[in-house]
C-alpha cells in the first residue's frame, strides 16, 4: 500500500516538475517545426524526478552504466532534438542561430566550436559557469543532413564524463587541455 | 313475491360483525403478529462461522490491495525502463557530437605537427 501511496506521491511530483523545467534553453518553434521534414527524430526530455527515476534503473553492476548513473546524479535535466533528413539544405542558419542566440555571455561561454567546410560540419560546444563552477553544457552540431541540439542541466563532473569515454559513445575528452 | 323479497332483504341484510373484530383487523394491517413475520421472513442465519465471513473479506480486501500495489510497481518500472533508455540515447548522442569535435581537433593536432 505504501508504495502506491509512493506512486501517486511521484505522479505527482512529475506532474508538478513538467510546470517548471529546468531547461536553460527554450526549443524554437521554427526548430521544433523541423519534425515535419525530418526523416528521423529523436526528441529526448528526462528531468526532475523522471531524471531520479532513470537513476533507480542504471543498474550498479554495470561498470557503463554506474558511471552513467554517477554522471546524472546531480543532474537537473537532460533534452536532446536530433533531426535527420533525407536531404541537406532543410534547416537554415537561422534556424540555427534561433539556438545559439540564447546563449550569451556572461552566463554561457563557447568553449569549442569546429567547422569543416569539407565535411559541411560545425559543432559548437558551450558552457554554462555558476560560480566557477560548470553548470550547463549545450552542444549544436549542424551537419548538412542532420541538426543535432544538446542541452544537458546541472553540474556536470567533466572526470566523469571523461571517464566514459567510449562508453555509449561518449568521448575521453580532456576539455581543461582544450581550453588552454 | 312478498316471501321472496322478505327472504332477500334477510340475506342482503346488514349483519353485525363479531365483537372485536375491528380491532383485530387493524393490529393485523399495523403490526403483523411475530408468528407470521417468522414464517414468511427468510432466515438471515447463515450456517458460516463468523470468523470465516470475516477471513473471506479480509482475503478480497488483501487481493484487492495486491493487485493494485502490483499494477502500481509494473507502471513505475515501464517508466522507470522508459526513463533510462531515454538518458542512455541522451548520452549517446551527446558523447557522438562530442566524439565529432574530438576527432577534428585530433586532426587539426596531427595536421599541425605534421604540415
Amino acid at each position: 500500500m505504501r508504495s502506491i501511496i509512493t506512486g501517486v506521491i511521484a505522479t505527482l511530483i512529475v506532474a508538478s516538475a513538467s510546470d517548471s523545467r529546468a531547461q536553460d534553453i527554450t526549443i524554437p518553434v521554427n526548430v521544433e517545426r523541423l519534425a515535419a521534414k525530418a526523416v528521423e527524430t529523436v526528441n529526448v526530455t528526462v528531468d526532475g524526478a523522471l531524471l531520479q527515476l532513470a537513476s533507480k534503473f542504471l543498474s550498479s553492476n554495470d561498470p557503463e552504466e554506474k558511471v552513467a548513473k554517477n554522471l546524472i546524479a546531480n543532474l537537473k535535466g537532460i533534452y536532446v532534438r536530433s533531426f535527420e533528413f533525407a536531404e541537406p539544405d532543410q534547416y537554415t542558419e537561422a534556424d540555427v542561430e534561433s539556438l545559439r542566440s540564447q546563449l550569451k555571455a556572461p552566463t554561457w561561454s563557447k568553449m569549442v566550436s569546429v567547422t569543416s567546410k569539407k565535411d559541411g560540419e560545425n559543432v559548437e560546444v558551450f558552457f554554462k559557469m555558476v560560480k566557477e563552477q560548470i553548470a550547463g553544457l549545450v552542444v549544436i552540431a549542424a551537419e548538412p543532413k542532420e541538426l543535432t541540439f544538446v542541452n544537458i542541466v546541472g553540474p556536470i563532473d567533466l572526470a566523469t564524463l571523461s571517464s566514459l569515454g567510449g562508453q555509449f559513445g561518449i568521448p575521453k575528452l580532456d576539455l581543461e587541455e582544450q581550453k588552454k | 313475491m312478498t316471501e321472496l323479497d322478505d327472504e332477500l332483504r334477510k340475506m342482503m341484510g346488514r349483519v353485525e360483525p363479531p365483537g372485536g373484530f375491528a380491532e383485530r383487523v387493524l393490529r393485523r394491517a399495523g403490526k403483523p403478529s411475530a408468528t407470521e413475520t417468522r414464517a414468511n421472513l427468510p432466515s438471515t442465519k447463515s450456517s458460516t462461522p463468523a470468523f470465516v465471513r470475516w477471513a473471506v473479506a479480509a482475503a478480497l480486501v488483501a487481493a484487492v490491495a495486491g493487485g493494485l500495489e502490483y499494477r502500481a510497481r509494473r507502471q513505475e518500472q515501464a517508466a522507470g525502463e522508459a526513463a533510462r533508455e531515454q538518458v542512455v540515447q541522451a548520452l549517446q548522442i551527446a558523447g557522438s557530437k562530442l566524439q565529432l569535435v574530438q576527432t577534428k581537433i585530433n586532426r587539426l593536432h596531427e595536421t599541425g605537427r605534421n604540415p
